[in-house]
């Protein structure tokens, strides 16, 4: 009798289970997204979106996904040009005061217009300190910026509505870049929801709840589905009208990076940005052209913006701090490191080496710099003389890194080259959260980490080397660089502030407070027979003039 | 009469209704205290995990204020206690909270991404048991009642093979070798496929073995002997007298099975972009999103109790009645 209820049982559990996996089942195939009306552009996404407030993006992900529902005041052409985006123009007569000319006919998704006012409001939400943006600093320089942040003033006295559709910025110095800060997300224009921004930092210790996304982008947000798709349709209110002739933008969540792949080979992506590790399959590095089966796609390539480095804080000796002893040190192991190798061997070329402080995204012509190229004879001697002949005498050299595979390949070929030299180099991995809070705490003595560039212009690049701006994260103090920023903030001619980047950049050489290493090249398969695939000149894929076949 | 009230005192605990609305009680107290202990373990764990989740959500670019104003947005101001005990207050409620990551109401994707794993665990749980019994009746009967020594080293070879391996290759092979199979979850019928198959591989295995080798040595026995000697046709001793005397070894590894299936979904998730439990949990971990992590672990811990719960009750349910005969 047991024996037969056992088979019942059995025999119960499997019916059971068939009956919960049909009811639980989603009840329908989701509908098919190439319904032949639409066209459809399939873009593969590596991970969710962290957020779709511009105010609160600082992630590529978010970025790639944001780009096509935002605009700010501003937008940069692939040549690096800026170009007129919500703003048809603007002037400034002394770099002080700042007119933005908005387009009339520009509307929000929604149809609601967008006026001056609005961008004020805009601008404000993400000085708000309620708001917590980490983009905050672009508006350092507009006057009461400190003070609305500080919650001592209602309003920003610095953005005045001239009329509905003239803003105008005034800063507390002239700041001949300032219009370039405004490329940032952080900057781009989201509609006056006043009676939602209020709620965003009343803490509920639940975390706020994020206003939908609503933009005056080519595209607008459909629906999203957390680990599955992000679906985006053509937004029929953008001006000018989308040149390109995608209907909807499917962006498919796709962890696996072997299975996004093997979809792209299948045909199921138009777009697939190959990680680091896949390259080797992919690129043929002798000819830059694509090999083996992604032969058949195409291969799209930029030079991207994540910056990588390996900084050395600067109240840490040996190695930090501005004394000779500690520089010398410092320019041996910038000579002494084989970023080449690094970026053509450990990479599989999909970076690029760097020779000198300001990546080639900013693109600045500098013919007074001694760029320093990997030369271990040089470095040996420059070790002799900051008095540690073959290392002799120097602690062990700890470098945290990140938990990545390639985070660690580099790092080996660090500790290789460095050991070469005689350095004794160690390394600990830890993940970004950990990582993040050793640098922001100053209590690693050198980290290798990257940074993803918010904009191509020296003026941010710079941020990083000046003393007691925020991202200067590894205490680097050089008056003489200061003040050289200090001189081309107010220079008069783009000519005059180019020569004093350049003069900063042989500074901040020489003093090598970071060892640059690589900035890592965007390299993404297409569908073949589909025309117009673009980045623009924050390498940021834009889909607007994508035509379909 | 007789017959009724036998079978109900079979199927029901030793003494009184009393006594089995005690055990349920014991079972349900059993598992809120479980539940709690296990939040409450996670709380900890986490306040000691060296990163914290606003550095997670700002990366490099944050000044100490903007960081501060973060942590007080996320409530990681307060005391700790004060932390958790809110925490409980909204849980007891169904309320956890907002993903700090994300931003997305946790008790929601909870309910969504639940249905999907529970879907998948079940489903698969069904393919394993359906096709484990039918293998070993197959096998058995095909192997006159042996269960061939070759199959059980190819059985045995292919347990070794880890499951997300397994998850790969059935993806290589079925969806983008031979293209029968979509190998990325979009929700449809045939993409269910790939992904309930290569969890249900190895239960599925794993069962075929334990039914296989039993009846194989049931079949040995004057057991097998008795029936043929009453003109029982050998299928019907196979398919019916021996799978259910091996069914009773089968029902108490069910539960074993099922943990197996829990743990199995991480990996299936992952590699077919199935959106559930296990993926939400990998994010979750990655980002240090305390809200969502809290969630899942009480969903997964739930779902361990109950698995845990049903699996004692059958046994003991099989086993009193063992005693009894």
């Amino acid at each position: 009798m047991s024996r037969g209820r056992a088979a019942l049982v059995a025999t119960i559990l499997v019916v059971a289970a068939i009956a919960a996996f049909l009811v639980l089942r989603r009840p329908s195939a989701s509908p098919a997204p190439d319904t032949p009306a639409l066209r459809v552009l399939r873009v593969s996404l590596p991970d969710n979106v962290k957020s779709l407030d511009p105010i609160q993006i600082n992630d590529v992900l978010s970025l790639k996904v944001g780009a096509q529902i935002y605009e700010g005041l501003v937008d940069l052409d692939a040549s690096g040009k800026l170009r007129p985006a919500l703003a048809e123009s603007w002037s400034t007569p002394d770099g002080k005061t700042w007119v933005f000319n908005l387009r009339k006919d520009a509307t929000f998704s929604d149809s609601r217009p967008v006026t001056a006012t609005v961008v004020k409001r805009s601008f404000e939400r993400l000085l708000d300190r309620k708001n917590a943006s980490v983009g905050a600093w672009i508006f350092d320089v507009v006057v009461g910026a400190a003070d609305f942040t500080a919650g001592n003033a209602a309003e920003v006295q610095g953005f005045v509505a001239r009329d509905e559709h003239t803003l105008e910025v005034t800063l507390r110095e002239p700041y001949a870049p300032f219009v370039y800060r405004l490329l940032a997300n952080y900057a781009w224009v989201v509609p006056d929801s006043a009676e939602g921004s209020g709620e965003t930092g009343a803490a509920s210790s639940s975390g706020s709840v994020p206003p939908p996304p609503l933009g005056t982008g080519p595209f607008r947000l459909e629906s999203s589905k957390l680990d599955q798709e992000l679906v985006l349709v053509r937004n029929g209110r953008h001006v000018p009208a989308v040149s390109g002739n995608v209907d909807r933008i499917v962006f498919r969540i796709l962890k696996d990076p072997l299975m996004a792949y093997q979809e792209a080979l299948r045909g199921g992506l138009d777009e697939y940005e190959v990680p680091i590790e896949q390259l080797p399959q992919v690129l043929d590095l002798a000819t830059g052209r694509a090999r083996g089966e992604a032969a058949r796609l195409g291969l799209q390539q930029a030079t991207g913006m994540s910056w990588y480095f390996l900084g050395f804080h600067h109240e840490k000796a040996p190695f930090g701090g501005p004394s000779e002893k500690a520089t010398l040190l410092r320019q041996a192991v910038q000579l002494g490191i084989d970023k080449e190798a690094i970026t053509s061997g450990v990479l599989f070329g999909g970076a690029d080496a760097l020779d000198r402080p300001f990546p080639p995204f900013v693109g600045l012509p500098n013919p007074g710099l001694v760029p320093m190229k990997y030369d271990p004879a040089k470095a040996a001697a420059l070790l002799a003389k900051a008095g540690f002949p073959g290392g002799k005498g120097l602690p062990r050299l700890e470098i945290a890194v990140l938990n990545t595979d390639e985070a660690k390949a580099v790092a080996t070929q660090i500790q290789a080259d460095l050991g070469k030299l005689g350095l004794e180099v160690e390394y600990k991995q830890y993940d970004f959260p950990t990582l993040v809070g050793l640098v922001l705490q100053g209590k690693a003595a050198a980290v290798s980490l990257f940074i993803e560039a918010l904009t191509p212009h020296p003026e941010y690049v710079c941020q990083f080397f000046l003393t007691g701006r925020p991202f200067n994260f590894f205490k680097y103090s050089n008056p003489e660089v200061d003040r050289l920023f200090e001189k081309s903030r107010q220079a008069a001619t783009e000519d005059d502030r180019t020569a004093l980047y350049g003069q900063l950049e042989s500074q901040v050489m020489n003093d090598s407070p970071w060892i640059f290493l690589y900035t890592k090249k965007k390299l993404a398969l297409t569908r073949p027979g589909i025309e117009g695939f673009a980045w623009d000149g924050l390498r940021r894929s834009r889909y607007e003039g994508v035509v379909l076949p | 009469m007789g017959s009724a009230a036998r079978a109900m005192k079979a199927w029901s605990f030793p003494s009184s209704s009393g006594r089995v609305t005690a055990t349920v009680l014991h079972a349900a107290l059993h598992g809120a205290a479980t539940l709690l202990a296990l939040s409450a373990l996670v709380f900890a764990l986490f306040q000691i995990l060296p990163g914290d989740p606003a550095a997670a959500i700002l990366g490099l670019s944050g000044d100490p204020e903007t960081y501060a104003q973060l942590r007080t947005n996320l409530g990681l101001d307060r005391p700790l206690p004060v932390q958790y005990g809110l925490f409980l207050k909204r849980a007891l409620t169904g309320d956890f909270g907002r993903s700090y990551a994300g931003g997305f109401d946790v008790t929601a994707a909870l309910l969504e991404k639940s249905r999907v794993t529970l879907a998948l665990v079940l489903g698969a749980l069904a393919l394993a048991v359906a096709g484990g019994v039918a293998f070993a009746c197959t096998v058995t009967l095909a192997g006159r009642g042996r269960w061939p020594a070759a199959l059980d080293l190819a059985v045995a070879q292919a347990l070794a093979v880890p499951p997300f391996v397994w998850a790969i290759l059935m993806a290589l092979g079925f969806a983008h070798g031979l293209g029968w199979f979509p190998a990325v979850f979009d929700g449809s019928f045939r993409s269910w496929v790939l992904p309930l198959g290569s969890l249900a591989w190895l239960p599925f295995l794993w069962l075929s073995r334990l039914l296989g080798r039993e009846m194989a040595r049931l079949m040995e026995t004057g057991f097998a002997k008795f029936y043929r000697a009453c003109g029982v046709p050998e299928a019907r001793i196979v398919c019916v007298h021996a799978l259910e005397n091996a069914a009773t070894l089968g029902v108490s590894a069910v539960s074993n099975v099922a943990l197996w299936l829990v743990v199995g979904t991480f990996f299936v998730e992952w590699v077919f972009s199935v959106p559930g439990i296990g993926q939400l949990t990998v994010n979750s971990l990655l980002r240090y999103d305390l809200p969502v992590l809290q969630g899942v672990t009480l969903v997964i811990g739930a779902a361990l109790v109950v698995v845990e719960s049903v699996a004692e009750a059958l046994q003991r349910l099989l086993g009193f009645e063992g005693a009894a005969r």
